[in-house]
């Protein structure tokens, strides 16, 4: 198992957000997160990235206990966040913040591997970020963190505000990431789109994991169609 | 059942001008016995400093109101001190006008000075008030020097003493008599001030500016009115400054004597205002200590060598103690107060112990559920968290509603809403209407463009183009807290809690809306009558929607729920016409939801126009009476539920397929059901 | 018209000090927004620094080079010490904190050198005579130390990797984080950069304006004041900013009275603050949606 989280506790100062929440991500797997918003998907990311320190349980990536290792830290360790909002550095070129993502290898980084994976970037990497296009900017945002060679990457709602098409070409990526090896942690609301290529997942409730399984499992239970996919669909 | 109009019982006015709590009231009347003593026991050099720190104490007050309220810092403090004794001293000599007269006269320019930086300057946030008080500082300190008129680098002098009754306030024990009353109803006004309307809302302001403004307090306008009474203190200290050296030359303007106030505020503790005149005394007493000590350790050190004393102190104190005095005292209190209890439950605990062995009652909470191919079961409520009220009826007692118009009349008019940031169109268009005494759901997928269309409508965001006129008049792009007068109240998707009052402290700022009373009648304290009948009516509310236990705990300490829950009584609190609520189920179980969807439908029915942005659909497909549907942006669908739900173009959006498919999905769902 | 030029020359010297000292602020501001009261006392201490060294029989070259070093560690030091050791640094706390370092910082400069402003021997190098207008030698410096220190600050953060991670860091601080940038180590360089800037535009104008103890805080007021003009973000901007605003001080202190001359920039500051709050970048800051 590359990423296995568990029991893990975390929250905002006196508000507990995460209750016992435990996962496991192996190379070559998208393991997914759903719920609806306040569940805690956000709040996971940040704790397992060090932005908040968990208050109890572990987190170990390849064996490593990396439990409230700083932030900062976590690129060299082989953890990749990909934020919510891309928060891409808008004033700097595609190609910088590209190579920034490479800062915990010194610099050094794969830029054509990454290149390859997101073609549309090669023509605007003289371009500032902050004028690229929502999607153009997601990823950049994956480029940067991959950029890192990390073990585990986690995504953030990447799907946010984009348009189907991109989704689709941004899943596709998130599936050529896992031929590669790589754990991939995808927190979505997008049901439709992370259940079509996840390997497994799961659904988060106030802070809590209360189902797990394949999509292909989940997607039978009546809870989950009404709750997730039914309220979606409408 | 008519809360609002309920005939307001005979609610005796417990504020007034005087203090009515016990230990302000302690504290005030030891600070008279002091004052009254010290003259007789004092040595000189003790007299000196006592005077000199009655005199500062005065800014210091001023500057604690500046920085606890407004949450801005002036380094000038001493340019409107200066402002004040050398208009006082110009009209005493050059003008031979009265001492009361002139006193004024200084008062009053300091406070003009401070309108005039004041009103450019607290219209942003950040640094800009504490560096342009700087800069005022230096202006004043050059004015004075190169006008003849204000006697350039002598200054004036020769303007006399006041006098008393024809006694001439000649030495320092009777010049002490003479400004402590001026000091102690200086303090007196300033404490009633924190306590008032304005003040609260003030503090309201420095928890959440967003909140506070949607609830209709006009930031901007009540930070500049603190910030001109701040310097009106500075100005009175100058005046008496003027009378005690009896000359007024260019240092008075000097930078060490701002540093040397905020220094009295900053060892006091930020926003004290008792700390400001502990504070002032404190520094007084340093300062003279330091002008002997820092000599004698340094030798041939001359000129201002207290700075270095004042310097490592300010570090330190916001190093290590940042409460200051106040904070320090706080503590120590609370530690005396813990032991004490703590004293008395153990004692209290012996005697249940004889009586009887009491089994605990060990709650162990249910386990969470966590069952592949199990059932998502209800949430356990987090400890701590007082247990929904069972019925769910219960909440059918529903505050009254103000309707302005009747059912069915547009309230809010939304035409051409656009928003563009740089390249990105974020709402492109969007126009829609909102009839009175119905709910409306506004939905689309996450990025859609909901909350910022949400934030245009209130406010809090500018829009590039398009209008929102509600009840009849534009406001989109003014502030948020011009809608909130007029009646439009909103709750937020990341809570925005008032987390420095307690969970009546909050609604009672939905409140404030409805009350009147400003920054002078707040000081006087003339505003009783009208504070405690707008608390009883939050505390009614809270009791109505279940809330009534918690009305004395932090806000910040309920759970999420009752925290939105509480969110939803501050929005009813202001009597809204129109209630906007931004995502209101996120976060909540189950029961929570039902709760809330009630409560909305029998807000809808008593009245009320409600508009909701919601990302749980299904909830918004059964609440709403009409529907409309975001997408990337724009309006793509805009009806009742039903024909929404079967519209193929929401269907796209929120599959991201094509329509057949999702229109497959769609039955294949239906029939589950 | 010789007057006019003369005047000119002056002001656009004076202005590269201010130049220096808002290069400085911004450094702080965009990576810490703290706006660092002190970056004037950082001037007037390699000045005062200089002096000594240069007493103490150090040729003028290695005394510089000593004082420069010396400010920038001091100014790492003050980052390390007191601001880094506050959890939650709002702009009240870090007004009041670096206010309290910088009067720190006076009085031990009141202390160790006296009351008396003190001057570094000019630079070597003759006057220029140009038309009329006569250009001394340490003008030329000053103006030459603004393109050396201030050009290499402004390469250093377009061109280098360590200064695009502390655009990252400033622009993006979460993201920052996550690549790997330690937000401390961001704090430290911007600091490093303040107090270089600072202790540059001190000890080249000290021939001309003096080194004094209680000199900074004016001085650094108008390098707040320039750096407003460039948003507090712009670099180039603020730039222009300071040179434009030194030439307006040496104006009204030619044609007015030379004591008004240190009330222009308080002027500029609430007459700018009203009509663009923004400043005057010419280019809003990057888009985020």
């Amino acid at each position: 198992m590359t990423l296995v989280v568990n029991s893990l506790d975390a929250g905002y100062g006196k508000l507990a957000i995460l209750h016992e929440v435990s996962l496991e991500v192996s190379e070559g797997e998208i393991l997914t997160v759903v719920g609806s918003n306040g569940a805690g998907k956000t709040t996971l990311l940040r704790a397992l990235n060090g932005i908040i320190r968990p208050t109890s349980g572990t987190v170990t990536l390849d064996g490593k206990d990396i439990t409230g290792r700083s932030t900062e830290r976590m690129a060299a360790l082989g953890l990749m966040h990909v934020p919510e909002n891309r928060l891409c550095f808008p004033s700097l070129t595609v190609r910088d913040n590209l190579m920034l993502g490479a800062w915990s290898k010194g610099g050094k980084g794969d830029l054509d591997a990454v290149l390859e994976l997101f073609p549309r970037l090669q023509p605007r990497l003289g371009q500032a970020a902050g004028t690229l296009s929502g999607g153009e900017q997601q990823m950049v945002a994956i480029g940067r963190g991959l950029m890192a060679s990390p073990k585990a990457i986690m995504l953030d709602e990447p799907s946010i505000g984009l348009a189907p098409k991109v989704v689709a070409e941004i899943m596709k990526v998130l599936t050529q990431l896992r031929e590669r090896g790589l754990a991939v942690l995808l927190v979505e609301q997008n049901v439709r789109a992370s259940f079509g290529i996840a390997d497994r997942a799961i659904v988060m409730q106030r802070g809590r994991v209360v189902l797990e399984g394949t999509p292909a499992e989940l997607v039978e239970l009546p809870e989950v169609r009404n709750a997730y996919l039914g309220g979606a669909a409408a | 059942m008519s809360l609002l109009e309920k005939s307001s019982p005979a609610v005796r006015s417990k504020t007034g001008f005087w203090p009515n709590n016990r230990s302000t009231i302690i504290g005030v009347a030891i600070l008279v016995i002091i004052v009254i003593l010290v003259p007789f026991t004092a040595s000189s050099t003790m007299m000196n400093i006592a005077v000199f720190s009655m005199i500062f104490a005065l800014p210091a007050i001023g500057l604690s109101l500046l920085m606890g309220l407004a949450g801005q810092v002036s380094l000038g403090q001493a340019a409107f001190f200066a402002i004040g004794a050398y208009t006082h001293a110009i009209l005493l000599q050059k003008f031979e006008m009265p001492g009361v007269v002139a006193a004024t006269g200084g008062v009053v320019a300091a406070m003009l000075a401070a309108l005039l930086v004041g009103l450019p300057m607290l219209r942003l946030r950040g640094h800009y008030l504490a560096l342009a008080t700087l800069g005022l500082g230096f202006i004043v300190m050059i004015a004075v020097r190169e006008w003849e008129f204000t006697g350039r680098t002598t200054g004036i002098y020769g303007f006399g003493r006041p006098e008393v009754f024809g006694i001439p306030i000649d030495n320092n024990g009777l010049f002490f008599w003479y400004v402590a009353p001026f000091v102690i109803i200086g303090l007196v006004l300033a404490l009633n001030l924190t306590r008032s309307r304005a003040g609260r809302a003030l503090s309201a302001v420095n928890d959440s500016e967003l909140a506070a403004e949607s609830l209709g307090v006009n930031t901007y306008a009540l930070r500049v009115k603190v910030f001109t009474l701040s310097a009106g203190f500075a100005g009175l200290g100058g005046v008496f400054y003027a009378y005690q050296v009896q000359i007024v030359s260019p240092q008075m303007a000097e930078f060490h004597v701002s540093v040397e106030l905020l220094l009295m505020v900053v060892i006091g503790g930020l926003g004290s205002v008792w700390g400001a005149v502990a504070g002032a005394f404190i520094v007084e007493l340093l300062s003279e200590g330091l002008r002997d000590v820092i000599p004698a350790l340094i030798p041939g050190a001359t000129g201002e060598v207290q700075l270095i004393g004042y310097g490592l102190v300010l570090v330190l104190v916001i190093l290590l103690l940042p409460g200051g005095l106040y904070q320090a005292v706080q503590t120590i209190w609370a530690g005396i107060r813990r032991r004490t209890e703590a004293r008395r439950t153990t004692a209290a605990a012996k005697a249940a112990a004889k009586t009887a062995d009491g089994t605990a009652d060990a709650g162990t909470g249910e386990p969470p559920t966590r069952a592949f191919g199990g059932v998502p079961g209800e949430p356990v409520v987090p400890q701590g968290a007082a247990p929904v009220e069972d019925e769910v009826e219960a909440v059918l007692n529903v505050p009254t509603v103000s309707t302005p118009l009747t059912a069915g009349e547009p309230i809010l008019e939304v035409k051409g809403l656009t928003k563009r940031y740089g390249g990105v169109v974020a709402v492109d268009d969007v126009s829609f209407s909102v009839p009175a005494g119905r709910i409306m759901g506004l939905i689309g997928p996450n990025g859609a463009g909901k909350t910022t269309c949400f934030n245009m409508i209130t406010g809090a965001i500018t829009p590039t183009a398009g209008t929102v006129t509600f009840l009849g008049e534009e406001v989109q792009g003014r502030k948020p807290h011009v809608g909130a007068v007029r009646g439009l109240s909103r709750t937020f998707q990341n809570l925005q809690v008032f987390s420095s009052t307690d969970v009546l402290g909050n609604v009672y700022m939905g409140r404030y809306r409805k009350g009147r009373a400003g920054i002078i009648r707040g000081m006087l304290g003339l505003q009783g009558r009208e504070q405690y009948r707008n608390e009883e009516i939050a505390r009614d509310i809270l009791d109505i929607m279940n809330l009534g236990d918690v009305a004395t705990l932090p806000a910040g300490d309920l759970p999420f729920g009752r925290q939105r829950m509480m969110e939803v009584c501050r929005a009813l609190a202001s009597e809204p016409a129109l209630l906007l609520l931004d995502e209101p189920m996120a976060g909540l179980s189950g029961r929570e939801r039902d709760m809330l969807a009630n409560l909305l439908r029998a807000l809808r029915d008593a009245g009320l126009t409600i508009v909701l942005v919601e990302h749980d659909v299904a909830q918004v497909l059964a609440l709403a009476d009409s529907v409309a549907v975001l997408d990337d942006g724009v309006l793509i669908a805009h009806g009742d539920p039903e024909s929404v739900r079967n519209d193929p173009a929401v269907i796209v959006a929120y599959l991201g397929t094509d329509a057949e498919e999702a229109k497959h999905e769609l039955e294949e769902l239906e029939e589950h059901a | 018209m010789t007057d006019f030029l003369q005047l000119t020359a002056a002001g656009l010297s004076q202005g590269s000090v201010y130049a220096l000292l808002a290069v400085g602020l911004i450094a702080t501001y965009t990576v810490r927004h703290v706006v660092n009261i002190a970056q004037g006392d950082y001037a007037m201490l390699a000045g005062l620094g200089t002096i000594s060294l240069l007493s103490a029989g150090l040729p003028l070259p290695i005394a510089i080079l000593i004082a420069l070093i010396s400010v920038t560690l001091a100014s790492v030091l003050i980052e390390r010490v007191v601001i880094a050791r506050v959890k939650n640094l709002t702009t009240l706390v870090s007004i009041i904190l670096t206010l309290g370092v910088s009067t720190l910082l006076q009085a031990i400069m009141l202390l160790v050198w006296g009351a008396e402003g003190r001057r570094v021997p000019a630079f070597p190098g003759d006057d220029l005579l140009i038309g009329g207008v006569s250009i001394r030698s340490q003008e030329l410096w000053m103006l030459g130390t603004l393109v050396v220190v201030g050009g290499g600050i402004l390469l250093f953060y377009e061109k280098t990797r360590w200064g695009k991670a502390l655009r990252a860091s400033a622009e993006q601080p979460v993201a920052a984080r996550i690549v790997g940038i330690s937000p401390a180590l961001a704090s430290v360089i911007a600091f490093a950069i303040a107090g270089l800037a600072g202790a540059a535009a001190g000890v080249v104008s000290s021939p001309i304006y003096l080194s004094i103890w209680s000199g900074g805080l004016l001085l650094g007021l108008k390098g707040f004041v320039a750096a407003v003009l460039g948003g507090l973000v712009s670099f180039r901007a603020a730039i222009v900013g300071a040179l434009l605003l030194g030439v307006l001080e040496s104006y009204v202190a030619g044609y007015v009275a030379s004591g008004w001359k240190d009330g222009v920039a308080f002027v500029i500051l609430i007459v700018v603050l009203i009509i663009r709050p923004a400043g005057l970048m010419l280019r809003p800051s990057a888009v985020r949606v």
